[in-house]
């Protein structure tokens, strides 16, 4: 494992390398082999949650994080991400993390680099976000022991979800039992683009699911044209305690990506009571799983 | 000058044989076997090499005026020239607009300052490409215009298309469409399908074009016009087109290299050397494309020779702009993609490459090799094979989605008016 871009081409055995890590970095038994390594945070959009969580992960690894200010960097005086990049290698700066609202960014970026600095997807457009799925494959082995022929039912703004992308990809991999639920105008384009079972009916998809990750139903894309208002959405599909009570499996663990909107695709008191809890565990996993993303990078490096 | 032991394929009239050539300034005076040299004359000994037309690119886009930094008229031509073209076409949509006489006027002197290719400007449908008011035909036509067409962009404008046909039509002249929908194309970067849902790029549907096509072929069926279909890349397109000339309609139609030679499959690395409009598209376009090339219903071969900047090319997928250099392997991928794989025999490839766009657009001295014509002739070695490197290419645009490919069957000259260019 070089970088990380997306989940597509990482190995089993990278992956559960990963998880193994991850869970010595979690009960202390592993220390950091990349102190005073430089990580520079490159967040060209919105995200709390991903940020501090890499940016805790590094400073638990005794790492040295730059803030890169992506609102006032030199990106918007016109230079390009290259240029930006390979600048900070030539500072000091050993991996990065980008966040960027163009999909593929990275991909584009790493055929012009022509340093050896890591490359961190923390989300791109609608196309990957890696860290997210491995920090929910974590949870899910944390819970339930194994995915293999579990039910997990992804509900929500699949269309726009990096998140299903890569959990998706990542479940395949381990033989999971993978249900997708979307009102038409927010599933995916081409069905066929993945091995998956689609559903609009929600009842029909959390049946018996062992896991159901709620998607963020971005508000903003209901004011489109083509959508209806996001009430519509609410009315069909939102995950309550009724509905998990009524049809999913009895130990269903509750999952979402965040940033959650209340009473829109999940339910305040759901996401206030126990069930909900996991979510929290959820983004706690994730400075673990990030711990072992970076350590597992920059430490390769190092024997390079 | 007399070119010995050359076989000569010219679809026009479906000759194929082993013959010399005899050209006295810049004109063919003779094709005979075992011509006798005269005194001091030039001999060029062609043995295994073949002699075709000079190559007919009847769409292309040279930039200039208004994008010099992505081509000017002298590279394009160069670049043309490399690539074994005796006449090119390129497209009205430079800035300013080739839609008026003083443009086209300078396009036309600029290409003669540089060389003596033919050199047929196409013209806005449009004034300004906008799709509101139709140009002044008659005296474009006066100045040159081979065609009429707002390349780049569709006119959506269906009363106007009808008008406008109409009207060209009368002046014994043709409108070449982009079938495009635009409410459909929507900003799109690649063909819609597994590829751009799995990449989560915005998706370009196939209808895009086919529902274009199909009410463009309405327009034409009610005025019994004459009309061409550019860049054609579906499956449903060809269908369309095919139906619409078994009826007798007069239409004809060009794909480009890459729609028979590339697929979706190769853009999962966001890799914008490979974006073009239309994008792309699935194996099975590919399949329908190379089928509507044997039958009949794509008449001709275009490069769509759209440069860029190597910049511009390799900018984000999404904020590159669409298009790609075409004209120095258009010969390569044709014969490499179509001939060697037996899709398609020599002279039928030929055919789509030089008679067929000549009598479309009633070139009079391309497209073949006759006695009493121009001397405009293209020589290939059919089975050499050759590395693309893009680096060297005489386009501006020195990126390609070919380079590093292997390609069998090379431009050897040049010929223009009896003037050789020795290629590579």
């Amino acid at each position: 494992m070089e970088h990380l871009i997306d989940i597509e081409s990482l190995t089993k055995e990278d992956i559960l390398n990963i998880i193994n890590l991850a869970k010595e970095f979690k009960n202390g038994t592993k220390k950091s082999d990349v102190e005073k390594k430089t990580l520079a945070l490159m967040f060209y959009e919105n995200s709390t949650r991903t940020r501090c969580s890499f940016e805790i992960a590094g400073q638990k690894l005794g790492m040295n994080i730059i803030n890169f200010d992506a609102q006032h960097s030199s990106l918007s005086k016109g230079e390009s991400l290259k240029d930006t990049i390979e600048n900070l290698y030539f500072l000091g700066v050993n991996a990065v993390v980008i966040r960027h609202s163009l999909s593929g960014i990275i991909n584009n970026v790493m055929r012009l680099v022509k340093y050896p600095i890591k490359f961190v997807n923390g989300g791109d457009g609608t196309h990957a976000h890696p860290s997210q799925a491995l920090l929910d494959f974590y949870t899910m082995l944390e819970k339930t022991g194994s995915v293999e022929n579990k039910k997990i039912t992804i509900v929500g703004d699949v269309a726009h979800s990096r998140v299903a992308k890569s959990n998706i990809a990542l479940l395949s991999k381990f033989n999971a039992d993978i249900h997708l639920c979307a009102p038409s105008y927010l599933q995916f384009e081409n069905l066929k683009a993945f091995d998956v079972k689609y559903h609009q009916n929600v009842k029909e998809a959390v049946n018996d699911s062992d896991v159901v990750m709620v998607l963020r139903v971005q508000n903003e894309r209901h004011e489109k044209e083509g959508y209806p208002e996001s009430s519509e959405y609410k009315r069909l599909y939102e995950i309550d305690t009724n509905l998990l009570k009524e049809y999913a499996s009895k130990d269903v663990i509750l999952m979402h990506p965040g940033p959650a909107n209340r009473n829109i695709e999940v339910s305040s008191e759901l996401l206030d009571n126990t069930v909900g809890k996991t979510i929290l565990e959820q983004a706690q996993n994730g400075v673990y799983v990030r711990m072992a993303i970076l350590n597992t990078l920059l430490n390769k490096g190092k024997e390079v | 000058m007399l070119l010995k032991n050359t076989k000569i394929v010219n679809p026009k009239n479906n000759f194929e044989d082993i013959t010399d050539i005899r050209i006295e300034n810049g004109i063919i005076e003779e094709i005979q076997k075992n011509i006798t040299p005269k005194n001091n004359e030039e001999v060029i000994d062609l043995t295994g090499k073949i002699t075709i037309p000079g190559l007919v690119d009847m769409h292309c886009h040279l930039r200039e005026p208004g994008y010099n930094s992505k081509e000017t008229i002298k590279t394009g031509i160069l670049s043309a020239i490399e690539g074994g073209y005796s006449a090119i076409c390129p497209m009205a949509n430079t800035n300013p607009v080739n839609d008026n006489s003083a443009t086209l006027n300078y396009v036309i002197s600029r290409a003669k300052e540089v060389s003596d290719i033919g050199f047929y400007p196409i013209c806005a449908v449009t004034k300004g490409l906008t799709g509101e008011k139709i140009v002044n035909v008659s005296e474009l036509i006066a100045n040159g215009a081979a065609a009429f067409s707002d390349d780049g962009r569709p006119v959506e404008n269906m009363h106007l298309l009808r008008e406008a046909l109409k009207y060209i039509n009368s002046h014994n002249s043709i409108i070449i469409s982009h079938s495009e929908d635009s409410s459909l194309a929507n900003s799109g970067v690649i063909n819609e399908g597994t590829i751009s849902t799995k990449l989560g790029l915005k998706g370009i549907p196939s209808i895009t074009e086919s529902l274009a096509v199909a009410r463009e072929l309405e327009v034409v069926r009610i005025i019994n016009g004459r009309y061409h279909f550019a860049h054609i890349s579906t499956k449903r397109s060809v269908e369309l087109i095919r139906q619409a000339k078994m009826e007798g309609l007069n239409v004809t139609a060009e794909t480009a290299p890459h729609y028979f030679s590339l697929t979706q499959d190769d853009m999962v690395d966001y890799d914008a050397k490979y974006k073009v409009n239309p994008p792309l598209r699935t194996k099975e376009d590919k399949k329908a494309i190379i089928e509507g090339l044997k039958d009949g219903t794509i008449d001709v071969i275009a490069t769509d020779h759209a440069p860029h900047t190597v910049h511009e090319k390799q900018l984000p997928i999404q904020n590159a702009p669409m298009g790609i250099a075409g004209f120095e392997t258009a010969l390569g991928i044709t014969l490499t993609y179509l001939v060697h794989t037996g899709e398609l025999t020599l002279m039928e490839a030929v055919r789509k490459l030089t008679s067929a766009p000549a009598d479309i657009l009633k070139l009079e001295n391309q497209g073949s090799i006759e006695v009493g014509k121009e001397a405009n002739l293209t020589i290939i070695d059919l089975n050499e094979k050759w590395i693309v490197d893009a680096s060297k290419f005489k386009s501006k645009c020195r990126i390609s989605p070919f380079n590093g490919k292997e390609i069998k069957g090379k431009v050897k000259m040049t010929i223009i008016k009896g003037k050789i260019h020795i290629i590579g």
